[in-house]
């Protein structure tokens, strides 16, 4: 009994944080508590994950959920992701008139749905987490009530969210009924690349998953429900999120779906080329902050998939995708944060327009804004274009050449757009006087912590080793 | 080994100073411009130390540095240099320090200077790397603070010729990307001297070779890919232009010799005779382009483009003579040309006009003025007795000689574009210096000051040393050449 509680003890604590923060919230009314326990969870949480490093596999529930170094690797980077999110909404709440407490219960409860769904091995525990991880990440997009664009947000995330969950759920049952069995790992086993009503499950799921990395064609709720939720809530989305979406796809790939590899593989190729074409192009037009990073960031599901597409001959193609992944979390979370922080009277810098002079009225946060920005694009020494060289690199190395090109074609494309910020902020002057209405130290926490990460991955990064190592124990 | 020590500090110093000098706060701009004075100086003496050391080394490639750096890839911090190396971080650093002289009085912000030093650190390590990644890493450091430099601190036109300079440049470098991967997975490590005698098919040599040659014909620039040279130069601020025109530039035909050239010698056969007559073709293009140019400094940057066409077509003669020549004329074409705009800048200061026909009579008002101007143009066109000739004859000589069989047409019409130089020069030099006094105001021009004086002087006196000596540098290159041949 232990053991199984022991494999799913991070999420568990992540759990009792949220359940406690609301409790108090509802009986005591201490916001300072109310953080600490946050925090306390966060931080127990990745303890635990960090102490499993060296102990080996373990499943639990009867194989229901397995904590293998890949479950620890992506854990560390969802918990991260959640830190940063949650540095990102403690002081701004009453600027967003969020409730706090609800909204950091969320936060840590979505956070532990994506742990479990990382670490799902079977249908139904994976189904489950994914709705846990996507319904509250719904109510968060939708949390400023008053916000019209946020309502709309958080109604097109859930009406589309269902849909595909239904896909996902359709496509599991198809593949029940076509071996017999919920278990990843005898899937594998029993996939029968004649069976129609399994190669149809497949695609099915995949769509699912498609769906919630945002990558075309089943991108379109991505524009709109990240420029209308709350930056924090976008941020949050953009990291924890996909991150939790590409490790279930990876799982499922290469536990599941291990005898069909290369029919998996042509779809995602596809899938990869489409997203990086779509987003970077449509990137290339929009002025609304949120919107160009929602593109951008179908480009980047596009750029990491390619890892994926290649994963048929090899596994290298998935360590390359879960470091991307890892280096994207900073970037984008950095920006996002960058973006809530860096407006003038304590709004956000919502359009490029608010973004001019920044370079004069605020130095430090125009140059961290730049090394984002420079390293979404892909510029050395960033942490961004060390994930672009490891993509390129096991690309090319299983001749994956198209993809290759539609990836240097499109960074090209989004040199333009990723710079523009940059231009507004170093080349414009000021259009009026700039005040901040109180400096929010924990924003600034997060965005210097974001930086510090995006540049030491880019000199310094070890992370390789983990990502092999973690992806070697898939198989 | 001190030197290596010395090599590695002389490639990160600048790097580590300009991230101190960024994030330490409260910092006055006079300090951050003697900080940087310091630095570069300091960079130029060490680097005359290891010149002046190199020639006791017994081997070609001296003073190396090789640390481990990404293991599971088999990246290593690389550093090392060979005769045309140590040339042109020579050149670089000379530049450095000249560049941040000629701004002192005029660009006030610290994160200029904070730049310059980037850029210097990008600079010296692209000629200093011998490591492919590492190479990249520096030949990209380059770009970001160029672009800055040309977009906040530039010329009316300046956020045009910055973005067109920036997606050119990473739009090559991107597709150099591409040609390193491939070869580093194919010989398995990413040191250039384990990788030069890969052996490859003849259609990934030539693919290969084409994806280098793309990435460096932008930057050197090499006609059909020059377009964002003439915008870039005009728009640059003096110190940009300067450094623009006389390094970056020369990072392309250097990354010609150190890695096209011998990574793949059956593609370069194979592309001779494309590259060269795209190289006549920009010498030529250029020449008369510039003839045709009413801004001094568009003049300069097209006689850029033709210049640079000539040490391409030095470059892939292939014969000792004319890649010497080549090498010697990215020394000399760095010095003339960076002179040049250094020039015009101080014209461009006492009187926020640099357009040909606007100026007249100059040299009875400034005579020291023109005496420089008259010994750089001299250079430029390539007078013997200065350096221009030694390395312009070497190349039409060795290009004549070379083993392609229409290679002595190339010569002739190349020597035809030195004919072309002398005219836009001279024309240039009449229209600005001699005759009337066009406008009245500028009756009362000032001579070169003192720290003017100081930042040229060291050119002139190169560009006659080389001139008569040009031993110095071809000493120092002859045997790196040799091994490249």
């Amino acid at each position: 009994m232990t053991a199984d509680l022991n494999c799913i003890l991070p999420a568990l604590l992540l759990m009792a944080g949220a359940f406690l923060i609301v409790l108090i919230d509802l009986l005591l009314k201490r916001r300072d508590l109310i953080e600490y326990i946050a925090y306390i969870a966060l931080l127990s949480s990745l303890i635990f994950t960090v102490l499993r490093l060296g102990a080996g596999t373990a499943t639990g529930f009867q194989d229901a959920v397995i904590f293998d170094s890949f479950s620890i690797f992506m854990i560390i980077a969802i918990l991260a992701s959640c830190a940063l999110s949650l540095l990102f909404i403690i002081n701004s709440a009453t600027r967003y008139n969020v409730p706090l407490s609800e909204y950091i219960a969320l936060l840590l409860l979505g956070s532990s749905g994506m742990i479990l769904l990382v670490m799902s091995r079977e249908f139904i525990t994976l189904f489950l987490s994914f709705e846990i991880m996507s319904i509250s990440v719904y109510i968060l997009s939708g949390i400023t009530r008053r916000d019209a664009l946020s309502n709309e947000a958080s109604l097109k995330y859930f009406v589309i969210g269902s849909f595909a969950s239904a896909f996902l759920l359709y496509g599991m049952s198809l593949i029940y009924g076509a071996t017999g069995t919920i278990y990843l790992n005898e899937i594998a086993y029993k996939l029968n690349r004649d069976s129609p009503v399994a190669l149809a499950g497949v695609a099915l799921m995949l769509i699912g998953f498609a769906f919630k990395i945002g990558a075309v064609p089943f991108h379109g709720w991505v524009p709109d429900v990240y420029e209308g939720a709350p930056t924090a809530v976008t941020a949050f989305m953009s990291a924890g999120v996909k991150v939790a979406g590409f490790s279930v796809l990876i799982r499922v790939l290469t536990q599941g779906f291990g005898l069909i590899p290369d029919l998996c593989a042509q779809a995602i190729t596809i899938i990869s080329a489409a997203s990086m074409i779509v987003g970077n192009i449509l990137a290339l037009t929009q002025t609304n902050m949120k919107r160009m990073l929602a593109y951008s960031s179908i480009a980047h599901t596009g750029y990491a998939l390619i890892g994926v597409a290649t994963f048929s001959p090899s596994i290298e193609g998935l360590a390359a995708t879960s470091f991307y992944l890892f280096a994207y979390i900073f970037m984008t979370l950095g920006s996002f944060t960058i973006i809530s922080y860096a407006g003038n009277y304590g709004k956000e810098a919502l359009e490029i327009k608010d973004f001019e002079g920044l370079a004069k009225t605020r130095p430090w946060t125009a140059a961290f804004m730049t090394i984002f920005l420079v390293s979404l694009l892909g510029i050395p020494p960033t942490a961004g274009f060390f994930s672009k060289f490891y993509i390129f690199k096991v690309a090319i190395r299983y001749e994956q050449y198209v993809l290759v090109a539609i990836a240097i074609a499109t960074t090209i494309l989004s040199i333009y757009y990723y710079l523009r910020p940059v231009m507004y902020m170093y080349m414009r002057a000021p259009a009026e006087e700039r005040r901040k209405i109180q400096s929010d130290i924990n924003m600034e926490v997060s965005i210097a912590i974001c930086a510090v990460f995006t540049i030491l991955i880019g000199i310094l990064p070890s992370f390789i080793f983990m990502s092999f190592r973690c992806v070697r124990d898939l198989f | 080994m001190l030197e290596s020590s010395l090599l590695l500090l002389i490639v990160f110093a600048p790097l580590v100073s300009s991230l101190l000098l960024a994030i330490i706060p409260g910092l006055k701009p006079s300090f951050v411009k003697s900080a940087g004075l310091v630095m570069s100086v300091f960079i130029l003496a060490c680097l005359s130390y290891l010149y002046l050391t190199y020639h006791s080394q017994s081997e070609i490639l001296a003073f190396k540095v090789d640390y481990p750096w990404i293991k599971q890839f088999n990246i290593h911090i690389k550093l090392a240099v060979d005769g045309i190396s140590l040339s042109m971080m020579f050149l670089t650093s000379l530049l450095s320090l000249i560049s941040i002289l000629c701004s002192l009085n005029s660009i006030k912000d610290k994160s200029f200077y904070i730049l310059l030093l980037l850029i210097e650190t990008g600079m010296l390590g692209t000629f200093a790397a011998f490591d492919l990644f590492l190479f990249y890493i520096f030949w990209e450091l380059t770009i970001i603070p160029m672009y800055f430099i040309i977009g906040i601190w530039g010329g009316p036109n300046r956020i045009y010729a910055c973005i067109k300079f920036i997606i050119y440049t990473i739009a090559g470098s991107l597709l150099m990307l591409v040609g390193i991967i491939y070869i580093a997975l194919s010989g398995n490590t990413f040191d250039i001297t384990q990788l030069k005698g890969l052996s490859l098919s003849t259609t990934e040599e030539n693919i290969l070779f084409l994806l280098f040659f793309i990435a460096f014909a932008v930057k050197v620039p090499l006609f059909p890919f020059h377009t964002w040279l003439p915008d870039a130069h005009v728009e640059a601020p003096t110190a940009g232009s300067v450094l623009l025109a006389g390094v970056l530039l020369k990072m392309g035909t250097y990354g010609f010799l150190r890695i096209a050239v011998p990574f793949f010698p059956q593609a370069v056969e194979v592309f001779t005779p494309f590259i060269m007559i795209l190289s006549v073709v920009g010498v030529i293009y250029g020449a008369m382009m510039a003839m045709a140019q009413g801004d001094i400094k568009k003049l300069v940057a097209y006689s850029s483009i033709s210049h640079m066409g000539l040490v391409v077509l030095g470059i892939f003669s292939l014969n000792l003579i004319s890649v010497q020549g080549a090498t010697l004329e990215m020394v000399n074409h760095g010095l003339s040309t960076g002179a040049l705009f250094l020039l015009v800048g101080i014209i461009y200061e006492r009187t926020h006009r640099r357009g040909v026909n606007d100026f007249g009579g100059l040299a009875s008002k400034m005579p020291g003025y023109a005496t420089i101007f008259m010994i750089i143009a001299l250079s430029s066109i390539g007078l013997p007795g200065l350096n221009g000739f030694v390395s312009e004859i070497m190349i039409l000589l060795g290009s004549f000689q070379g083993s392609y069989k229409l290679a002595p047409v190339f010569a002739c019409i190349a020597a035809f574009g030195i004919v072309l130089s002398a005219i836009y020069m001279l024309r240039l030099y009449r229209n600005v210096f001699f005759g009337k006094i066009t406008v009245s105001q500028y009756e009362e021009l000032n001579d070169i000051t003192t720290l003017e004086g100081l930042y040229l002087l060291p050119i002139v006196c190169l560009v006659m040393l080389l001139g008569v000596f040009p031993n110095i540098i071809l000493y120092v290159t002859q045997k790196a050449v040799e091994f490249i041949i």
